[in-house]
């Protein structure tokens, strides 16, 4: 196998990006047989984790060796949702094969990237190419995850009542937000400054080609 | 806007082939080639000034400017 001289984190990365690649195409076939599973009523139900703020008037929470109930109104925990009628578990499972697919996407690309890498030939134009597709996802990703999450906020709220307990998406607000920008938005907008940045060198390398 | 590298002219006038040229001036066929066929985007001093040592010319008879549409 031809690296790129004597690097051998470019064989570190060839190994790691192979094994996410197959590790993911895995993944995405085991969702997509759950999800068939699921539809013809197979599987247990779906557990999605929540938080659940409890009104202090009604409910006394005991944390235990950490001091006991006073201040606690708010445990953390999971919701399970059992009822096939709501189509809530088909639609869980059908958002997680999306992230799969928009997962399989980006590893397909970076995969390409550094195969390009081991054949000598870094500065390749279809490399660009191939970080703005990934950091436009990433972007959109990170975009996408608060609307999703307002969402089902509004879905919990509406729909799960009972007197003294709120239920909130897992996350909180500040966490969301949090989760917006590292896992999407930031890495997305450095993954195209770094597009910006291997387009000039293949500029560069071209006109260098070209210079006699 | 276009530079223009007459090489062929001048190889034509000096009787001379592209073959012989590269090894007069130390520069490969394919890099001479690029050049005759105007593909270059840059070329280095030391290529104009071996060049034209080696076809007894000045810069001016070996590129010419050629404005669009000319």
């Amino acid at each position: 196998m031809k690296v790129l001289g004597n690097w051998p984190m470019a064989m570190v990365l060839r190994v790691v990006v192979e094994i996410g690649w197959w590790v993911h195409v895995i993944g995405l076939l085991i969702a997509v047989v759950s999800m068939f599973g699921t539809f013809f009523g197979y599987g247990g139900p779906v557990a999605t984790p929540v938080g659940f703020e409890l009104d202090p008037t009604i409910y006394e929470v005991d944390a235990g060796f950490l001091g006991g109930a006073a201040g606690v109104e708010a445990v953390t925990g999971y919701l399970r949702i059992g009822d096939p009628a709501l189509g809530l578990d088909l639609g869980f499972q059908a958002w997680a094969l999306f992230g799969l697919v928009i997962g399989l996407v980006m590893w397909y690309h970076v995969r390409a990237i550094v195969r390009s890498f081991t054949a000598g030939d870094v500065f390749a134009g279809d490399n660009v190419r191939r970080i703005r597709i990934v950091a436009i996802i990433l972007v959109g990703w990170g975009l996408l995850q608060p609307v999703a999450l307002m969402a089902w906020n509004i879905f919990l709220s509406s729909t799960v009542v009972t007197s003294g307990i709120a239920v909130t998406p897992g996350p909180d607000t500040l966490g969301g937000l949090v989760r917006m920008v590292d896992g999407g938005l930031f890495p997305g907008l450095v993954l195209l400054v770094l597009a910006e940045v291997f387009g000039r060198g293949s500029d560069l390398r071209e006109d260098q080609r070209l210079t006699v | 806007m276009t530079i223009v590298v007459n090489l062929d002219r001048l190889l034509l006038d000096r009787d001379m082939t592209l073959t012989e040229l590269s090894g007069r001036v130390g520069i490969t066929l394919s890099n001479l080639s690029i050049l005759k066929t105007n593909k270059a985007r840059a070329m280095r001093f030391t290529t104009l000034e071996a060049l034209c040592r080696a076809l007894d010319c000045q810069p001016g008879d070996l590129l010419e400017y050629v404005a669009d549409g000319g």
